[in-house]
């Protein structure tokens, strides 16, 4: 019995080495394919670089990487660029802290020459605040800082542009509180930064810092809901806004009122009168914004009501940036109502449409951009006024025009004007 | 006789607020985690802000800084908050040098065998968003037919690499791509003319 059980295992160990001497044979086999497969990549490689530096690139130097280095990645032993490593690394990307506060803002330093009228240098310096209070709850105020002169003083001016709470309630939604740009055309709210206004004069329609316009860029003290959705595609939307406000209030001029010369910015209200408005832009596609106000109400403390109608238009037709807006104030007496109407239309092209950017010194004519404006206010005497405006500007940085523009103003109080700007958002 | 009180209207509207802001959050939990998708957000920088005013490169402000400026201008354009978080995300994704790309092993600097190839690179890092690269892009940078007849490989090549190398003040974010991405991308961009 115990010969037989030595036979048996004597066989079972003869078989064994045979199966791992076949084992190792074939071992041996994938080695000698691997090396011989790693000579033919090689082989492909050497050609590789011989195609590449015929088309004149230059084939960077490769490596042998350390274990470690590929260990971790989410890329397959032969170094393919696999998704995974794509996505883990835009991930990194988004690791950074947020901020809870931040000063922005913009500031220009210009050269103003009038036709019979005194010329001039002078500036603008408007510091922006923002807080983040949560991802929900946000503020967000601007100054305008200047200087007034006050008999034989010249004293520091500081006006508030906006200080408004914002509440995003939904991704269609926010709440907003406190003093805001009236949303009302599209320049008023977002295009009078000096760095953003491709002129350095606004429109005629716009009035205010010594300017003859239908209405100022209004900020009023209120409430709005505010926000946008997409319509059909990602790209075509909506936005709109809608608003109470304090009442303007009339301004008087030797204790007589001067019809349709509102201050917006009423607060404290002198009566419990409130204007109502609200805006709607429609972008059916990118290149594309129609946008309709309108804001009414009572003027404080008067009973008359008042009525202001806008449109807006905003065309990027192959590089040509085209902007036009139409405003029409009116104020309804017992007897009459009054309204001055105006518009304007403004086509710039930024010659980078043409000439790229490349950093050479003929590559600068891309950052050139003329600009021309046609606008004409028609008001209830009637009179009109009517103006061109021609620009040149040279952007500097994105965020920095050079801005030189000569304006052909006619009508009442229309003098001519020569513009040198240099403007800086930050 | 049984009689229903009629629901007190401020407890209905507390009750609906309640469930507004609970399903906003939710949706805004599941946006962040869905993956930046880095070529919408360019595309929607380049058609949303570029309609106010230039583009400003992403380096003009740092990762912790564009929320807050998204954020106001989402208020003040009336974006909606999906778009504007994804333009944030492309902001500050193409804001400050990334780390260094990692090696990914011998053959990792020719071209990519089987993974990502150069046209699926271009989307996923937003070339398109930014740039014309055969019929389609956008305008913020300057469009890329006939890149090649114009500049040479090496040109090109260190463009996507190192951008400022060229231009001090150009916008093209820096993405610290590997010279296999690099390289797969100059063979889309030359099939693509």
């Amino acid at each position: 019995m115990r010969s037989a059980a030595l036979v048996v295992g004597v066989a079972l160990w003869v078989c064994a080495q045979a199966a791992e001497a076949d084992e190792l044979g074939d071992l041996r086999g994938v080695v000698t394919e691997q090396g011989q497969l790693i000579d033919e990549l090689r082989g492909e490689l050497d050609e590789l670089r011989a195609v590449q530096t015929q088309e004149g690139e230059e084939v960077p130097a490769v490596a042998a990487s350390p274990a470690s280095d590929t260990d971790s990645l989410p890329a397959s032993a032969d170094g393919e660029v696999t998704p995974e490593y794509v996505d883990e690394r835009i991930e990194e990307f988004e690791t950074a802290p947020q901020s809870r506060f931040l000063i922005s803002g913009y500031g220009d330093a210009h050269y103003r020459a009038v036709e019979d009228g005194p010329d001039g240098f002078g500036f603008g310096f408007n510091p922006g605040f923002h807080f983040r209070m949560s991802d929900r709850l946000h503020f967000n105020g601007e100054l305008e800082l200047g200087l007034q002169r006050d008999g034989h003083e010249t004293e520091t001016e500081v006006d508030l542009e906006f200080a408004q709470i914002d509440y995003l309630l939904t991704d269609w939604m926010t709440l907003s509180g406190g003093f805001f740009l009236t949303p009302f055309n599209a320049f008023g709210q977002r295009l009078h930064p000096s760095w953003i206004n491709k002129l350095p004069s606004p429109p005629p329609i716009y009035g205010g810092h010594g300017e003859v316009g239908i209405i100022p860029v209004v900020s009023q003290v209120g409430a709005i809901v505010s926000g946008g959705a997409t319509l059909w595609s990602d790209s075509s939307k909506f936005n709109y806004a809608v608003y109470v406000v304090n009442a303007p209030t009339i301004e008087e001029e030797d204790d007589e009122d001067v019809p349709l010369d509102f201050d917006f910015k009423s607060t404290p209200n002198s009566s419990s009168d409130v204007g109502y408005g609200a805006r709607v832009g429609f972008l059916p596609i990118p290149n594309l914004e129609v946008g309709a106000s309108y804001q009414t109400g009572k003027v404080a403390g008067s009973g008359d009501r008042y009525n202001l109608v806008g449109a807006d238009l905003w065309y990027d037709f192959k590089g040509v940036e085209w902007r036009a807006e139409y405003v029409r104030l009116s104020q309804e007496f017992e007897d009459s109502s009054p309204s001055t109407q105006g518009y304007y239309v403004q086509a710039s092209y930024r010659l980078d449409n043409l000439i790229l950017d490349s950093g050479e010194w003929w590559g600068q004519v891309g950052r050139v951009e003329p600009v021309v404006r046609w606008g004409q206010i028609t008001d209830y005497a009637p009179n009109e006024r009517r103006q061109l405006a021609l620009g040149l500007n040279f952007w500097v940085y994105e965020s920095a025009p050079l801005k030189l523009s000569y304006e052909l103003n006619s009508g009442k109080g229309g003098e001519d004007r020569f513009f040198l700007q240099f403007s800086y958002g930050f | 006789m049984l009689r229903l009180r009629r629901p007190n209207a401020s407890l209905v509207l507390r009750a609906l607020l309640v469930v507004v802001l609970a399903a906003t959050s939710a949706a805004a939990n599941e946006a962040e985690k869905a993956p930046p998708d880095l070529a919408r957000g360019a595309r929607l920088y380049s058609d949303n802000c570029g309609r106010c005013h230039n583009a400003r490169g992403p380096a003009e402000y740092s990762d912790a800084h564009w929320p807050l400026i998204v954020t106001h201008m989402r208020v003040i354009a009336g974006l909606p908050g999906e778009q504007a978080r994804t333009i944030e995300a492309f902001l500050r994704a193409s804001n400050n040098p990334p780390p260094p790309p990692r090696r990914l092993g011998r053959l990792a600097a020719v071209v990519p065998a089987a993974g990502l190839s150069g046209s699926e690179l271009i989307e996923r890092y937003g070339c398109r968003g930014c740039h014309v690269i055969g019929d389609a892009g956008g305008s913020i940078g300057p469009s890329l037919r006939g890149l090649f007849e114009r500049r040479q490989a090496d040109w090109i090549r260190v463009q996507i690499q190192t951008p400022r190398e060229h231009n001090a003040k150009t916008l093209m974010p820096l993405y610290g791509l590997s010279d296999a991405e690099t390289s797969a991308i100059l063979e889309a961009l030359r099939a693509a003319r």
